[in-house]
């Protein structure tokens, strides 16, 4: 056991004796830092432009209230004037311009009322997507509330007719008997934990961490082909050379690991320290077995050269990092970053991560029983 | 009877033979000397009979163990250092013997054993990177030792090094011997052919006993046919 | 003998060539992984893309005129795109274990008191779980469209219950569930209209590369910069002595740098060649109208040559990147770091919209932005002369650098 702690600490020290290793890790946290810092900065998935013809208008005031001070991962641009609000769209710095007109308040009304009014002008370039539709949701969301209350108002006063007639205060008093929430439908998670609170700019910044740990330990199998073929471990006992590339492979990955786990605990992007740290190391576990296993397979530094950055493309389409692929479930299945990922708001992932790491050092070991296998025909 | 008994070695690569039954036999103390021109298979033969390579035939004896297939014994009685350096770059002469040794066993081979005698003492702080070819050389053979094997198998050991490395690694050998360890070294070395017991050139596959007389045009014109 | 620039070049060029058939394997590959990229980015966002049902669990009591609302306003959600299947569960833990096999999409659970709080004049919020444990920006995305429906809801339910309770204490002959259903119907009756609310103009397309475009050409470069990696196994095996015996013989660090820079690219170029040529032969049978881009040959070849212009300048940046890590392990892990963080601020994983202003403007100087821009403009059919020389400049200047740190290296070793 001494022995393995000395190899531990030695071959770790030949990694940190190289300068371009202590600045990949130290540039880690200062990139995330600084991802943190843009994410902190307006910015929106889909830019809007809007102008109110008459800003005092009741109900055209409360919609810009309602867009511009809800938290969204839209972004919205106050214009002076329509034709100002256009040329954003025009000039593609903005997706989509929303007018309101002056009598917008009158208009609800006669909405209310059972007739047809237009409520906004809506200007824009591209014709569909999923962006254009959650804009125009988030725009009949804004104007909603002035809307129901006047379809509320009209069918209690056109078509109730309670007598004696109630007065706008009454109406309103009935109208809000209700204790309101600030949100009635709340997104969580399966560990009942909140949705969360990170800028959509920082959310595939703990995908990212995951990949590089990933990175570490394929170049570290890489890096073990080459040390072979330089018999760099030819007094290494057949017995424990077995283990031996996975105790090579732990040492990059475990300082990438620490570095990510650090990096998502000062940027704000992680949670409870002994879980991120739990998950984490199960995870770098994970990422040697598959590392091993990818060596096994490849054979040699030509193969696995070829295969890494193939991997990398894989595993950066397949885990969730920027979206969640479903309909390529069976894929993702392959990869330990889609268990890392899922993990950290899912405890059930925290068992098939496990699960997968077993899994995938049982197949590593009988990849490379038959590989001696052969070499002995 | 011999010490070490090398029987019918056989070894091939992808179809092609290049060792088509070695044979040789040495006694305690004995320096086996394989020559041979390039590419006729010195140094596959050393790393087979180091277990690098797995053999397709033949057996290596000693004291009737089969080295080939009693793993065990070979790795805890066989020493090997290859031809290139198997030492980690960054890292310093102490921190290389720290890989393969315990802690008292290296500073009492620092003291008075076998690394004092290589030298090794003082360079220990150096990185490898930095250090002259003779002194990789003898950090490999420092670290190829710390077991403290019978025998040693070495491939081209006094390639690229000035004299006095070299006097210094035959006089490690010579001790090693006097101890009672059999070396098998493959070698161009005139120096290194003069100190073998015996010597063995391997041509088309097998060893044939060579005497060496000292007539190095001689030998040049028996390794050139 | 001094050692000829291009006998040194073409040894390079010899050792290069026999990773080429490796090489094209990984291209090929790469580019295949890039475009099931792009294709699964860009479906969700295509005009024409098929009416997806999204399969939402419930669990609860949602038999009021409250729920039932919405529920209606769910499942009509854009109903050009999506269609709401709403499949019941006894237990949250039956819809947990379909969320995580992704047979539902998400779950809504209506508290058991649900009921009973609102006849005490609160709310008690229905919980919403939309991922198997994941957060992306399609789960922010989900949020949001849970918060506009919630905006709704609430409005509603103010409406519904407050009529209720004025019907109960004003018009006690009259049912106040009847009068929360029919005004429920008068909602349902908004929603279904809402498209008509407004009036909408298209404009004229700036100028400049959609959506579709710039995320093609950002997984383009993505795919440029992660090719560096390939390289290391060959570039992590050089021979410092053979640098030093070269100098020695009269070949400065400036040619020796030019040869192997020279005969990598040559290598990359090569392989973009033999990829693009067959590609354009058999364009018309691709369906790259399903990607949503009408990509003719003459823009597949514009896109293509491009890519040499752009694979240059990428070629450059991880020799450069070679030169300064030693070490498998440190040029793998800064050739990947590199990639993803120049490609994240240039619009290569996020298309650049989503980014700060200042941060979109930015980018066109970087030279992954320079590459996005400059193969944008290859779909486009413009010039794009300022991205055209900030890929010449940036191939110039790591070619510069890396000559610098050979030179550098040389001395330092005594050469």
């Amino acid at each position: 056991m001494k022995r393995v702690f000395i190899w531990f600490a030695l071959l770790n020290k030949r990694l940190f004796r190289r300068v371009s290793f202590w600045l990949i890790l130290a540039a880690v946290p200062l990139l995330v830092l600084s991802l943190r810092l843009l994410s902190e900065q307006e910015s929106g998935v889909t830019t809007v432009a809007l102008y109110a013809e008459d800003a005092e208008d009741p109900a055209a005031g409360a919609a810009l209230d309602r867009l511009t001070t809800q938290k969204s991962v839209m972004r919205y641009i106050l214009c002076d004037s329509e034709r100002a609000a256009k040329s954003l769209v025009a000039s593609g710095r903005a997706d989509m311009a929303w007018v309101f007109p002056a009598d917008l308040s009158a208009r609800i009304d006669q909405r209310g009322g059972g007739e047809s009014a237009r409520l906004a002008r809506i200007y824009t370039c591209e014709g569909g997507g999923i962006l254009q539709s959650l804009t125009r949701e988030k725009l009949f969301a804004a104007v909603y509330p002035e809307l129901a209350y006047s379809v509320y108002t009209h069918y209690v006063r056109d078509t109730l007719r309670p007598r004696p007639a109630l007065s706008d205060a009454e109406l309103e008093d009935y109208y809000h008997s209700i204790e309101r929430r600030d949100r009635l439908i709340e997104l969580k998670h399966l560990d009942s934990s909140g949705g969360e609170d990170t800028g959509y700019l920082l959310m595939p910044a703990r995908g990212l961490l995951a990949l590089l740990v990933m990175m570490a330990a394929l170049a570290s199998a890489l890096y073990y082909l080459h040390d072979e073929a330089l018999d760099s471990f030819v007094w290494v006992s057949r017995r424990r050379r077995r283990l031996l590339p996975y105790l090579c492979h732990l040492i990059p990955v475990l300082d990438t690991a620490a570095v990510a786990v650090v990096t998502l605990l000062i940027s704000g992007l992680g949670g409870a320290w002994y879980r991120e740290l739990a998950l984490m190391a199960l995870y770098a576990l994970a990422c040697v077995g598959f590392a091993e296993l990818m060596r096994r397979l490849a054979g040699d530094t030509a193969r696995l050269g070829v295969a890494i950055p193939i991997l990398t493309l894989a595993m950066l389409a397949l885990a969730p990092i920027f979206f969640d692929l479903r309909k390529w479930r069976a894929l993702q299945l392959l990869f330990p970053p889609f268990y890392y990922l899922n993990g950290v708001h899912n405890p059930m992932y925290f068992g098939f991560l496990a699960a997968y790491t077993l899994a995938v050092f049982a197949l590593s070991c009988a990849v490379g029983r038959v590989r001696e296998h052969i070499a002995r025909q | 009877m011999a010490t070490i008994t090398v029987q019918n070695i056989q070894k091939g690569y992808r179809n092609k033979p290049v060792l088509r039954g070695v044979s040789f036999t040495a006694q305690n103390g004995d320096c086996v000397g394989v020559l041979g021109g390039n590419g006729t298979g010195k140094s596959t033969l050393l790393r087979t009979l180091a277990g690098v390579l797995r053999a397709d035939g033949g057996q290596f004896l000693w004291n009737e163990f089969d080295l080939l297939r009693d793993e065990k014994r070979r790795e805890a009685f066989v020493g090997y250092v290859p031809q290139g350096t198997p030492l980690m770059q960054e890292l310093s002469a102490r921190d290389n013997l720290r890989l393969w040794y315990d802690g008292r066993a290296l500073e009492q081979s620092l003291d008075s054993g076998v690394l004092r005698m290589l030298g090794i003492d003082r360079f220990l702080k150096t990185p490898v990177y930095k250090m002259s070819g003779g002194m990789k050389k003898r950090l490999s053979i420092g670290c190829a030792v710390a077991h403290d094997p019978r025998i040693l198998l070495l491939d081209e050991p006094s390639t690229a090094l000035d004299l006095v490395c070299k006097e210094q690694i035959l006089q490690y050998l010579a001790a090693f011997r006097r101890r009672g360890g059999v070396v098998i070294l493959s070698t161009h070395d005139v120096q290194e052919i003069g100190v073998c017991s015996s010597r063995y050139m391997l041509r088309g596959g097998v060893a044939e006993p060579y005497a060496y007389d000292g007539d190095v045009r001689r030998l040049v014109e028996d390794l050139q046919s | 003998m001094k050692p000829r620039f291009w006998s040194y070049f073409a040894l390079q060029l010899r050792r290069m060539l026999r990773q080429l058939p490796a090489t094209l394997l990984v291209t090929v590959l790469l580019l295949m992984s890039a475009g099931l990229l792009a294709n699964a980015m860009l479906e969700k966002n295509r005009a024409d893309a098929p009416v997806q049902p999204l399969k939402l669990g419930m669990i609860g009591d949602f038999d009021n005129e409250y729920l039932r609302f919405g529920l209606f306003a769910i499942q009509h959600l854009d109903p050009s795109r999506y269609s709401a299947d709403i499949l019941v569960f006894d237990t949250e833990d039956e819809a947990r274990s379909e969320l995580l096999l992704g047979r539902i999409n998400a779950y809504f659970r209506i508290p058991d008191t649900f009921v009973e709080s609102i006849q005490r004049g609160e709310i008690e919020p229905i919980r919403y779980v939309a991922t198997s444990g994941s957060v992306s920006l399609g789960s922010a995305l989900t949020d949001e469209i849970v918060a506009a429906v919630g905006e709704l809801l609430s409005a509603t339910q103010d409406a519904v219950y407050g009529t209720q309770h004025l019907v109960e204490d004003r018009l006690p002959k009259m049912k106040s569930w009847q009068a929360g259903d029919a005004l429920g119907q008068l909602y349902i009756e908004q929603v279904l209209d809402r498209a008509a609310m407004f009036e909408t103009e298209i404009l004229d397309a700036p100028a400049g590369m959609d959506l579709a475009q710039s995320m093609l050409c950002g997984v383009l470069v993505l795919f440029l910069m992660l090719w560096g990696i390939t390289a290391g196994g060959v570039f992590a095996r050089r021979e410092p002595e053979l640098a030093q015996l070269l100098h020695a013989r009269g070949m400065g660090a400036a040619r020796q740098t030019a040869a192997e820079l020279g005969a990598y690219l040559a290598l990359l170029l090569l392989t973009l060649v033999l990829i693009a040529v067959p590609l354009l032969i058999g364009i018309r049978k691709l369906d790259l109208e399903a990607l949503g881009l009408s990509l003719r040959s003459a823009a597949f070849t514009r896109l293509s040559l491009r890519m040499m212009g752009a694979a240059l300048m990428a070629g450059a940046l991880q020799f450069l990147l070679y030169e300064l890590s030693q070490g498998v392990i440190q040029s793998v892990l800064l050739q990947f770091l590199t990639a993803m963080a120049l490609g994240y601020v240039s619009g290569c994983l996020y298309p650049i919209r989503f980014f700060p202003e200042w941060m979109q403007q930015a980018a066109q100087w970087l030279p992954t932005g320079c590459a996005v821009t400059f193969l944008g403009a290859g779909l486009t059919r413009r010039a794009a002369p300022a991205a055209a020389l900030g890929l010449a400049l940036y191939t110039a200047l790591f070619a510069a650098a890396a000559i610098w740190l050979r030179r550098r290296r040389l001395a330092q070793s005594g050469g």
